[in-house]
């Protein structure tokens, strides 16, 4: 069956704030969790956006470096180059989710739909635990998840 | 998205007690954070160090005290990229301590999955990360705008590698189903019929691959590594066959300890190692073709022989990298391909075994090059100790002294494009720095 939306949690459950994202969907209740295809995708690389049905939705969520600790973001995903750019951010991997994100829109594979949910991070350091901001919203940013979930199912 | 906040690529040169203090903010397309300096003394000896500053990530103490399945869930963490290299050198080292017996399509299986990682790493490096280089692009984006389609060849082809490792690992990344003696599940034959016509295409994509990175404009650079990599009897090299190196090096596969030493220098976090006479070698795909570029795929061969490059040339020229690791691009889908269609599940997709005490060691063909894994083991199967060696901190020594021998060509450029060819020459070994390294400013201090 065509799953009505796609929840891409990026990051390393082992680095710090950025396994927020991870600790997230494993946070989600059952209902949320049956709503979506949850997929732990280590970090965004643009052939994960292609070949989806057209009515799939894909979420997409990170920490992200840059943003004040805790903040929550919610975005088209088609923001997310912007908002690399704005935060200035650096990523550690080979290709910046943004680049990634940016070329799969080039190759059509970025729709209006498709969001992008981050929290911002400040300790990625590997071994470490959730930093105590992130800890306290890490609630709030699991809440919005199930929002943008329970979302994709009434707007079907 | 995780690293340094608000930390900015920052180029320019200035003078430095007396010297040229040439410096790049970051290194760009690699996987992890470093930085590199370059003395340049008054004689024009260039001297390099790849600084590799990531906080030590202690998996050699995370093992201890595991059980060898255990071992094979943790390791597959140290890399988003190459996680079941990790994964098949320490199965197989569990596997030939404890002597368990493995199913031929076990066999075949794991050999389609180290198909899939080679399929995904080397398309990510060679359409995202190196050809922008070639093309002259500053990054994949910039690229993308004009050649639309290469990228789009490229991803298609990643994907693919995804499906592969997904399909035989649970989940493309960190795959969670190697099991000592096996899989803790093995697919049925229809499971794998998808890729079918999926491979075919991508073998004809690879082959034009070939054909276009072999057109490419390269710099001139001229060295004469020591390669090493594992050759088999029959096959091409990826978990099993002999350690052994253009100067005759020849070794079993758990023997690396034996003519290879890791040694810290007060530049890195990561260790370095090399030969015994202390001489830097090279590893990954320039090495495997030069030293087992006979156990090539029909297909494979044919391209590279087709292309007309000499066996010379794609050794000693560093920038060639691009073109051996597109040979091995073909390779893996052709071998992947070959492995689907006569593909029988085993009876069993593991078997069973049973722990004893002694040293389970073993080296496997990352796509980066030979990883090698030596673990001690206690009577009840537990770790006791454990050596990981990446191959990109293997290959740390050769990118220095090749960085060393080829600087001088550049120095005298514009520090952009100096800058630019420098970090080019790094690509070239597709560092993964998230297992050794990440960042990487380039500093150059010349004495005038």
């Amino acid at each position: 069956m065509t799953p009505l939306i796609r929840v891409l949690a990026c990051g390393a459950i082992d680095r710090g704030d950025d396994g927020a994202a991870l600790r997230a969907v494993r946070a989600l209740t059952k209902r949320a969790r049956d709503g979506a295809q949850i997929e732990q995708v280590g970090y965004l690389s643009p052939e994960l956006l292609f070949g989806d049905a057209p009515e799939t939705r894909r979420l997409v969520l990170d920490c992200v470096a840059g943003l004040p600790c805790g903040e929550i973001i919610d975005l088209p995903l088609a923001d997310l180059p912007e908002l690399e750019a704005r935060t200035r951010a650096t990523s550690t991997h080979a290709l910046a989710p943004g680049v990634a994100v940016a070329v799969a829109a080039l190759l059509g594979a970025v729709r209006p739909n498709d969001r992008f949910l981050g929290i911002g991070g400040e300790c990625f350091e590997m071994g470490s635990d959730l930093s105590p901001t992130v800890r306290a919203q890490l609630g709030a940013f699991v809440e919005r998840v199930a929002t943008r979930i329970e979302e994709a199912h009434t707007c079907a | 998205m995780h690293g340094t906040g608000g930390a900015t690529r920052e180029d320019g040169a200035s003078h430095e007690h007396g010297g040229l203090h040439f410096e790049v903010g970051q290194l760009t397309r690699v996987e992890g954070e470093g930085s590199l300096d370059l003395r340049v003394a008054a004689d024009g000896t260039v001297a390099a160090q790849l600084r590799i500053f990531e906080a030590p990530r202690y998996f050699e103490r995370l093992v201890i005290g595991r059980t060898p399945d255990e071992v094979l869930d943790i390791v597959a963490r140290i890399c988003g990229i190459c996680p079941v290299a990790y994964q098949m050198s320490a199965v197989h080292a569990f596997e030939d301590l404890f002597e368990v017996p493995i199913d031929a399509a076990v066999r075949a299986l794991r050999r389609l999955m180290y198909c899939g990682e080679w399929i995904e790493s080397h398309s990510l490096h060679i359409f995202l990360l190196h050809a922008p280089d070639f093309l002259g692009y500053p990054s994949a984006l910039e690229m993308a705008h004009d050649h639309l389609e290469l990228v789009g060849r490229g991803l298609a082809i990643k994907k693919l590698g995804n499906r592969i490792v997904g399909i035989l690992g649970g989940r493309a990344i960190h795959p969670v189903s190697v099991r000592v003696g096996g899989f803790s599940r093995a697919p049925r034959a229809h499971d794998l019929d998808e890729l079918r016509a999926p491979l075919q295409a991508a073998i004809a994509d690879a082959e034009e691959t070939v054909r276009w990175a072999a057109s490419l404009d390269t710099p001139r650079s001229d060295r004469e590594p020591r390669l090493v990599s594992l050759r088999h009897p029959s096959e091409y090299p990826m978990s099993d066959g002999r350690i052994v190196s253009s100067d005759g090096i020849d070794l079993a596969p758990s023997d690396w300890g034996r003519a290879f030493h890791e040694e810290q220098v007060p530049w890195s976090h990561a260790l370095q190692s090399r030969a015994a006479d202390g001489v830097p070698y090279l590893l990954g795909p320039t090495a495997r073709v030069a030293l087992a570029g006979d156990r090539l795929h029909p297909i494979a061969r044919a391209a590279l022989d087709a292309t007309g490059i000499s066996p010379e040339e794609l050794r000693r020229n560093v920038f060639r990298s691009i073109v051996a690791r597109s040979v091995e691009l073909l390779h893996a889908l052709a071998e992947a391909s070959d492995i689907v269609a006569a593909y029988e599940p085993p009876a069993k997709p593991y078997a069973p075994w049973k722990p004893r005490a002694g040293i389970a060691a073993w080296a496997t063909e990352a796509p980066r090059g030979l990883l090698f894994q030596r673990y001690r083991v206690d009577a009840a199967g537990k770790v006791r100790a454990a050596q990981i060696v990446p191959p990109t901190s293997q290959n740390q020594a050769a990118i220095e002294h090749d960085l060393a021998l080829f600087a001088p060509a550049v120095l005298d450029l514009p520090h952009e494009e100096a800058t630019g060819r420098l970090e080019q020459l790094i690509r070239s070994y597709d560092p993964c720095i998230s297992c050794a390294t990440h960042f990487l400013d380039v500093r150059i201090d010349r004495d005038r």
